[in-house]
């Protein structure tokens, strides 16, 4: 690591939107501590500073910093919109949530915030260590969300769940950067695409071991199979506006890191297995998670298993790492956020114990008694089947279309298979709330202002991208190339 | 108007979405405001056969902006003389449905209008679309309203059969996603590129013949569901049985047209070489579709089901008339697509008067009620005779054309198949003369309020175009005669289609280049 | 002096204690003292490695992934007690109220 200019210029400019976050977090909490009376005002603050950090990229620093660590560049604005919006969705729909089951906590909204942090971090981290510390500081904000409810034991038992296989996967990444730090020298990015681009590397069956040690810890953050087991308990769960954040933001912030590291290895990609490794998971994903969601009855479970199914869908576009495969995960992860966390919104608007499981007979004949949420249900499930005009259309084309022109047609064609079975589980959402009596004692929708808000931004985006996605691809577009370019 | 086709297309669903607001208790005006603007469009859609000129065989009436450029993907509208009739169907059927389930729908009258309009939309923009993406994209977009149609207002086994109705579509239209994707992508190669999902544009792409095969295999799947073709025939019957009326309306007169204009606008011009090769397969497919359909057709028990089954063996006709690759055969195809729609959709609106009445559709359950419902008898004989087709009438002019074009190619095929003619007016009698003649056996029978006024309206217009298009045909014959010739053209000499890739590829943005790149062609 | 690949194999039997523990230990603290283990594995290895290559970098890395073990441990152990609150054990067979 080279020390000597630490701080360049304009080092604040860069980290400008984490810094709002980080001191608007602390704020958060003191707020909490000191205006107990203003407690039901900490959610609405909370999406003031989101508003604020996105509008702090307008003054952010592009370049690279802290002795070649940390790039901001367009892809990483691209991702922190991602992961604001996420964070903004999620506050939303926390904010009801939390009032209707009697917890406060300005800290909630901090550690989302901080969570968020972590996520920038991994995205604009140019060195293994970056990443590494950003994704830690992800984690232990998430162990702790996920624990939020403390009395209720599933929310606990989630808790123990994600912690375990968390910190087990971060000694595997830990392990995988080692290997790798053995063979090139350093743990910095580009250093170590120097190394790999040189024409007499050799690949060692240590290095090979080194990548496995590296997927698999990624995987496990990604919910990739088979690593995903973790997935649907932790989901099922936790307090619901957290599940879905965590089933789309921290898969974007570990896929823009991978991309990078992927890139990184381009040069000598061909001469080995890896992305046959990465292909297999990728398979395997969308196989397990679209069969096993099948047999889901429970909401949140489904909702697991479908998005273990889509993360193999944004893998398939990593096995060619170009400007196509950049802007695709980007716009996908995007898509992913609005419409999955549009769907565990109207989820956590079901008022009934959190302990029991939430599931498809609760939204029976909803189409009838709610005709909003329902709608907002089943524009987010048509949206997660990829049917036209919706973002989810547009952004599952993208991926496919990528695969096709860098030759994986084979395993599009496993894509697309697995996505029939899909679209049998999603329109099963749709027949419950459309096409099915609601009961006697059916459980209520109980969706305040702020959440209600957050369905209509989630119903806007879809469509939005899936009728006019050109402004979005060109901003994705322009910024993989930037990337790409280096 | 020089966006005729864009108001065509958006108004059904602009209309609709303002309905979502209407207070639930004004039944009255929801139904009227969907039928005002379905009558709207209606009346629009006659100005695109005003405007469409004859003698040119490319489209017409062309708009086109760029949708998502990056891909090539354009905004793009056409009419020809393939599609012409097709959204004319769409646009007459539209309102008819409406009307005849004015009193017939009680369940959630407004979402069942919105679902309609959806529907229409999505349909009109289908058949108008020239660019294969955006074709897709309304192709799909059909398969929601009529999932919520089907399964929402249907009747006692309407979930299972929707969803078999969505997967049985959405696999195959999703592997033909793939196909799509693939093409573009080699065209982009082609091209240098530059990347278009024109139709017209991809005509063009030069294709191994592995890869033609399997892409045609892919196109061919997901129409021949669509259509359906016979062994995939099995999610029709379920869907048309359970879906409302004006469900099963729509279903049988305009969304199985997607599928046998698929085949013509997508399949034929894409994969000639595989197209003729696997020709007889498919032929031999339809003409068992024919058969088996008739023979399934007479021993049904349930009206519905019947007129279902005939959907399966008269499609099979037009499949037979688009592979037999012929003039005549094409041309009697696409009329018997609208032929189709039209008897067809009478039956079927028919069948749910009597069932609105008396609950049952059993033809067991019948037996001379044209007795009692002198006016309805008379209505029910029309269509059957039009769907038989009795000379005079539109169904024979389809077949006829259909049957003589095809003999000369697939002379032993086309003979079988002529026997589905014989059969249908079999069972269709048969249907008729155990329904309305003979004594009356069921005492629930001998008082049964007559048609009432706006089944009647509605399906004055559907008699207006069976004998118009059985007296005059040539007045529909007449417009897509060039698209045809045109059509064929492509098939026979496949050499020139680089000129058009080229001329097209070349003169990007301007609107008149469909024409160009078509008399290149037919030069 | 020591040969870098007498630690490597040492790191590598140790992070494989580890990983056999994560396995087969069905107590929470057994648990996450195996992932220490693996974690203190991996700091061996950046360690042999930092010395071999005369190099800052691996043991810098080395104070983050202290850092990281003993934030994590903190939040963990929170964890374990919050589950110990309602269940009286902390047996990961015992957490078991949704299906795996």
């Amino acid at each position: 690591m080279n020390l000597t200019p630490l701080l360049e210029a304009h080092w604040i400019n860069a980290i400008l939107p984490e810094l709002v976050l980080c001191i608007g977090g602390m704020f958060l909490i003191l707020f909490d501590a000191f205006a107990p009376k203003a407690r039901s005002l900490t959610g609405p603050i909370a999406v003031v500073i989101f508003i604020l950090c996105a509008w702090s990229q307008r003054f952010v620093a592009v370049g690279t910093f802290f002795g070649g660590t940390y790039e901001v560049g367009g892809i990483t604005r691209v991702f922190d919109i991602t992961f604001v919006l996420a964070g903004i969705l999620c506050t939303l729909l926390s904010a009801d949530y939390l009032e209707r089951e009697g917890i406060t906590g300005g800290e909630f909204y901090a550690l989302l915030m901080w969570g968020t942090v972590g996520m920038m971090m991994m995205a604009k981290g140019l060195d293994l260590l970056i990443i590494i510390l950003g994704l830690e500081l992800l984690s232990i904000c998430i162990f702790v969300l996920l624990g939020f409810q403390r009395r209720l034991p599933v929310s606990n038992e989630a808790s123990l769940k994600y912690f375990l296989m968390g910190a087990f996967a971060t000694g595997f990444i830990l392990y995988g950067t080692a290997l790798f730090y053995g063979a090139t020298e350093s743990t910095n990015i580009n250093v170590m695409a120097r190394w790999f681009a040189n024409p007499d590397v050799t690949i060692t069956p240590l290095l090979t071991v080194a990548f496995v040690l590296l997927m698999a810890g990624f995987g496990f953050k990604l919910a990739l199979a088979p690593f995903h087991p973790w997935a649907p308990d932790v989901y099922q769960g936790a307090p619901t506006p957290v599940a879905g954040w965590l089933s789309v933001a921290p898969k974007a912030a570990t896929l823009i890191a991978l991309i990078r590291i992927f890139h990184a290895m381009g040069p000598v990609l061909p001469q080995t297995k890896w992305m046959t490794i990465v292909a297999w998971l990728a398979v395997l994903s969308m196989i397990i998670g679209n069969s096993v969601a099948i047999a889901q009855r429970d909401l949140k479970r489904m909702l697991a298993y479908s998005g273990i199914a889509q993360v193999g869908y944004m893998t398939i576009a990593m096995l060619t790492i170009n400007e196509d495969a950049v802007a695709s995960i980007a716009i996908y992860t995007i898509v992913y956020a609005l419409m999955n966390l549009g769907a565990f919104g109207v989820i956590s608007m079901l008022a009934k114990n959190q302990n029991d499981p939430q599931t498809l007979d609760d939204i029976a004949g909803l189409g009838w008694r709610r005709p909003f949420h329902a709608l907002a249900l089943a524009v987010c499930m048509f949206s997660l089947s990829g049917l036209p005009p919706t973002g989810g259309f547009v952004s599952k084309f993208y991926i496919f279309r990528t695969a096709v022109q860098s030759g994986h047609t084979g395993i599009a064609l496993i894509g697309i298979i697995t996505s029939i079975a899909s679209v049998y589980y999603y329109l099963r959402v749709v027949y419950y709330l459309y096409m099915k009596e609601s009961a006697e004692g059916q459980t209520r929708i109980d969706g305040g202002i702020f959440a209600t808000g957050a369905l209509a931004i989630s119903i806007i985006g879809i469509f939005l991208i899936g009728i006019w996605p050109t402004p979005l691809f060109h901003a994705a577009s322009y910024a993989a190339h930037l990337l790409l370019a280096r | 108007m020089t966006n005729l086709l864009s108001i065509v297309l958006w108004l059904p669903l602009l209309a609709a979405l303002p309905l979502a607001l209407f207070p639930r208790r004004a039944d009255a005006a929801i139904k009227g405001w969907g039928l005002f603007f379905s009558l709207v469009t209606f009346l629009l859609s006659l100005k695109i056969v005003l405007g469409f000129q004859e003698g040119i065989a490319g489209f017409q009436l062309i708009e086109s902006v760029p949708w998502i450029p990056q891909w090539g993907i354009r905004y793009s509208l056409g009419v020809d003389g393939i599609s012409l009739w097709l959204v004319m169907l769409t646009t007459l059927l539209t309102p008819v449905v409406l009307l005849a389930s004015w009193n017939s729908i009680h369940k959630h009258p407004k979402e069942y209008i919105i679902a309609m309009l959806v529907m229409e939309t999505a349909m009109i923009g289908a058949f108008l679309a020239t660019d294969v993406m955006l074709f897709y994209s309304f192709f799909e977009l059909t398969l929601i309203p009529m999932y919520l149609i089907i399964g929402v207002w249907g009747g006692a086994n309407r979930v299972y059969a929707a969803i078999k109705f969505f997967i049985f579509t959405i696999a195959g239209s999703l592997l033909m996603l793939l196909g799509i994707i693939y093409l573009g992508a080699l065209h982009a190669r082609q091209s240098g590129g530059v990347p278009s999902f024109a139709v017209q544009d991809l005509y063009g792409t030069a294709l191994s013949p592995t890869v033609s095969t399997l892409l045609f295999i892919a196109f061919t799947l997901a129409f021949a569901i669509k259509v359906p073709l016979f062994p995939l025939h099995t999610w029709l019957p379920d869907a048309h049985v359970e879906a409302p009326t004006g469900g099963s309306i729509l279903l049988a007169g305009v969304m199985l047209k997607l599928g046998t204009y698929g085949f013509l606008r997508f399949v034929l011009p894409y994969f000639p070489k595989a197209s003729l090769d696997y020709a007889p397969i498919l032929i031999a497919l339809a003409v068992i579709g024919i058969v088996y359909g008739a023979l399934v057709a007479w021993v049904q028990p349930d009206m519905k089901k019947l007129v279902a089954y005939s959907s399966v063996s008269h499609l099979g006709f037009c499949v037979l008339g688009i592979f037999a690759m012929t003039q005549a055969s094409i041309e009697g195809s696409i009329l018997q697509m609208v032929n189709h729609g039209l008897s067809t959709g009478a039956l079927f609106l028919l069948v749910g008067v009597i069932y609105e009445r008396r609950h049952t559709r059993l033809l067991a359950d019948y037996g001379g009620i044209a007795k009692t419902m002198p006016l309805y008898a008379v209505c029910f004989v029309i269509a059957m005779l039009s769907s038989v087709g009795l000379p005079g009438l539109n169904g024979f002019v389809g077949e006829f054309l259909i049957l003589s074009g095809s003999f000369r190619t697939y002379p032993g095929w086309t003979t079988v198949a002529a026997t589905g003619v014989i059969l249908a007016a079999i069972y269709l009698l048969w249907l008729v003369q155990r329904v309305f003649f003979g004594p009356i056996t069921n005492e629930e029978n001998r008082h049964i309020p007559d048609i009432a006024w706006n089944e009647l309206l509605a399906l004055a217009p559907l008699f207006v175009f069976i004998v118009w298009i059985g007296v005059h045909p040539n007045t529909f014959l007449r417009k897509m005669t060039p698209s045809v010739e045109q059509l064929l053209a492509q098939m026979s000499n496949e050499k020139p289609q680089e000129k058009v890739m080229t001329a097209s590829s070349s003169t990007k943005d301007s609107g008149l280049r469909t024409q160009d790149s078509r008399k290149a062609v037919s030069r | 002096m020591i040969p870098t690949h007498y630690f490597l194999i040492l790191s590598a039997i140790l992070f494989t204690i580890g990983v056999c523990g994560v396995l087969t230990r069905r107590n929470g603290i057994t648990i996450f003292m195996s992932i220490e283990l693996m974690v203190n594995a991996v700091n061996l290895t950046f360690l042999a490695y930092a010395r071999q290559f005369h190099q800052l970098h691996g043991m810098i890395f080395v104070f983050f992934v202290m850092a990281i073990a003993a934030a994590e441990a903190a939040v963990g152990l929170a964890i374990f007690l919050s589950l110990f609150h309602h269940r009286e054990t902390i047996d990961v067979d015992e957490a078991n109220l949704m299906h795996w």
